[in-house]
């Protein structure tokens, strides 16, 4: 399947760990500037990514959000706000541990439950992606169709905590995507007789936009000041007794590493939910539960042991299925096809290389965000001071640059600054920007699978017998009834209970 | 600032309205190609209809657009924002995202004064320099200079 020699010289170049180290370090920055994200981070470093190999592309968006999963972490335990959604729980215990001086220690365990959850979720994708892409191999047309079917309903009821908007949302990228020329019949659709339209919206430049505009926008908000940042006065040999502390407790690595790859795995979770079950699930298994809350390492263990095992669980699916388990996963996919490379069995089968230098990448990566961390963690602190006006510029900036450099087109700029004020909009009435992002980059693979559904089953003789026989799409139909229903009960007795 | 329910219910009716245009867009093409889209309208018109109902069932509560951001403060960005990029990509990529971004740099700062003005320039023309060297000079993409040309 792949060529150890070919993966390990991929690898072991010296340009290769450079660029790794580096993009690991910027991916650390943008977790932990409050406001930004990893999915920020990954949409913004995905035009530097075209003139490099597949492997190295990947591996740079990899350690991107593997870094930012821990950057989080920085302003959670300093100054009590996350630095990702994700990081939100981590703010529980961080926060306490640096107000009771021990600022140092938190920030080493969240760092080394970090390293170590990256670890579990790439072991988890090393050995559950082969088995799951033997299974992608065996679906036909309509599984391909109920499987988008089954992620975007998942993403719409998960991301935007109103089922009903989710779908909206995801209709309204599907809808995105259906603009230019019909794929078969070669006629325009929705282009409002514009040339420019002709082609359709091309994905990347549309998630930079959805993705990045309303961060920025939102960052124009006046700075209300921090609430203070906690003391932290670091001193010598804190990182190895932290170490010692954590090995102790590794149980913690278990328990949440298990709970982060089960909800990674599902399309649209993510780390935002999964920390709060890990903390839970940790809690309910401590010795002294009660302590929870009051600055223990073990609550900070859990939520960054999750949050980077969701990291591998989210690709799970991604490169195997196509159907991306987090945001950041899904402009990973929109990266991954403009690389011209096409998720399921058969990137494993022809791409080999690729799939495992990225693989053993992530390894390394974990590897490194632990030395850059324990190394430049006083640079990571000072992030937190730069000025939001800096962070708006810049942000507007890359965008602006990084849609025109994908196919030197200006359509592709405007595509992204609508797409931004789109996601702002989205994100202000509650729709969610993921949602739309999914239906955008799955629309195309959705409708190819409807129309050969509706060919092979007229061939058959009967269309309805086609799409809801097949075992395979019995179990998706099934999947995305059940989400979709327990999605609607919750939010109903929300309601009732409202 | 106001209420959750009108929100919805004007979202509900842009969905729908978008939904008729499009849907009227499709008037000639062949069933191969419309079929498609045309479930995905009848569901965005289904669900908009279904959002605008259930927002009568649901409770009130507060909404901001601007999300706590001053409303001058929010369009005048937005504008910044839309003249940069119009301009970068029709007049001149250079003078655009530089004027853009030291527009918003000076527009955002709480106090002005000669240092931070000095500081804008430098982060301004670093941007640039960097956009020159690295996409330009290194990965050949050439931006737009069209009264340059």
């Amino acid at each position: 399947m792949f060529d150890p020699a070919v993966v390990f010289s991929n690898l072991f170049d010296p340009v290769t760990m450079l660029i790794m180290a580096l993009c690991a370090c910027f991916g650390i920055i943008m977790g932990a500037i409050p406001g930004l994200s990893g999915t920020l981070g990954i949409a913004l470093l995905l035009p530097f990514t075209f003139g490099v190999e597949p492997g190295l592309a990947l591996l740079m968006l990899g350690a991107v959000y593997c870094g930012s999963e821990y950057g989080g972490s920085i302003p959670s335990i300093l100054i009590n706000t996350p630095g990702t959604a994700a990081a939100l729980c981590t703010t529980f215990d961080g926060h306490t541990m640096a107000k009771n001086g021990q600022a140092q220690k938190a920030l080493y365990t969240a760092l080394i439950a970090s390293v170590f959850g990256g670890f579990f979720g790439v072991l988890a994708l090393v050995f559950l992606s082969v088995p799951l892409a033997h299974v992608a191999m065996s679906f036909g047309a309509p599984e391909q169709f109920w499987l988008c079917v089954f992620a975007l309903t998942i993403i719409a009821s998960l991301s935007s905590g109103q089922v009903l908007k989710g779908i909206i949302g995801a209709l309204i990228g599907l809808i995105c995507a259906c603009i230019g020329m019909d794929p078969i019949t070669g006629i325009p659709r929705f282009t409002f007789n514009t040339m420019e339209l002709m082609n359709g919206i091309n994905v990347v430049p549309a998630l930079i936009g959805l993705f990045a505009i309303p961060q920025a926008i939102m960052l124009v908000k006046p700075a209300d000041g921090h609430s203070g940042m906690a003391p932290y006065h670091p001193a010598p040999g804190v990182f190895w007794q932290t170490l010692k502390d954590f090995l102790r407790r590794i149980w913690v690595v278990g328990v949440s590493g298990i709970v982060g790859l089960i909800i990674g795995i599902m399309p649209g979770a993510g780390g935002n939910i999964a920390t709060f079950i890990a903390y839970n699930e940790t809690k309910r298994f401590a010795k002294n539960p009660e302590k929870f809350g009051t600055g223990i390492m073990e609550g900070v263990m859990a939520p960054e042991v999750c949050n980077n095992a969701v990291v591998g669980g989210a690709q799970i699916p991604m490169l195997t299925l196509g159907i991306p388990g987090s945001a950041p996963a899904a402009v990973m996919l929109g990266a991954l096809m403009t690389h011209g490379l096409k998720p399921g069995f058969s990137l494993f089968a022809d791409q080999g290389d690729v799939v495992f230098t990225y693989f053993i990448g992530l390894f390394l990566a974990n590897i490194m965000i632990l030395i850059l961390g324990a190394g430049l963690i006083r640079v990571f602190v000072r992030v937190l001071q730069i000025p939001q006006k800096f962070l708006v510029v810049a942000i507007v900036a890359m965008s602006i640059v990084g849609a025109y450099s994908i196919n030197s087109s200006v359509m592709d700029v405007l595509s992204m600054c609508v797409g931004g004020l789109i996601g702002y909009v989205l994100i202000r009435y509650k729709f969610g920007v993921a949602p739309m992002a999914l239906g955008l980059i799955l629309g195309g693979m959705m409708e190819e699978g409807f129309k050969l559904s509706l060919h092979l089953g007229s061939a058959e003789g009967n269309v309805v017998m086609f799409f809801f026989s097949r075992p395979q799409s019995l179990i998706l139909i099934a999947l995305t009834v059940l989400s979709l229903g327990y999605s609607i009960w919750k939010e109903l007795r929300k309601d009732c209970k409202g | 600032m106001y209420n959750s329910r009108i929100a919805d219910v004007s979202c509900a009716a842009v969905a729908a309205v978008i939904s008729l245009l499009l849907w009227s867009q499709l008037a000639n093409i062949p069933e191969e190609g419309r079929i498609f889209p045309m479930c995905v309208i009848y569901l965005l018109l289904g669900t908009s209809f279904l959002l605008a109902v259930r927002t009568f069932f649901a409770c009130k509560e507060k909404f901001m657009f601007f999300g706590g951001i001053p409303v001058w403060r929010w369009f005048a960005f937005i504008a910044i924002y839309l003249i940069q990029i119009l301009g970068a990509m029709y007049i001149s990529f250079k003078l655009f995202m530089g004027l853009g971004m030291l527009t918003t740099l000076f527009f955002l700062e709480q106090k002005h004064s000669v240092k931070q003005t000095i500081i804008n320039i430098i982060f301004v023309g670093c941007f640039l320099a960097f956009f020159h060297v690295f996409f330009t000079n290194i990965m050949n993409i050439y931006f737009p200079e069209v009264i340059f040309e």
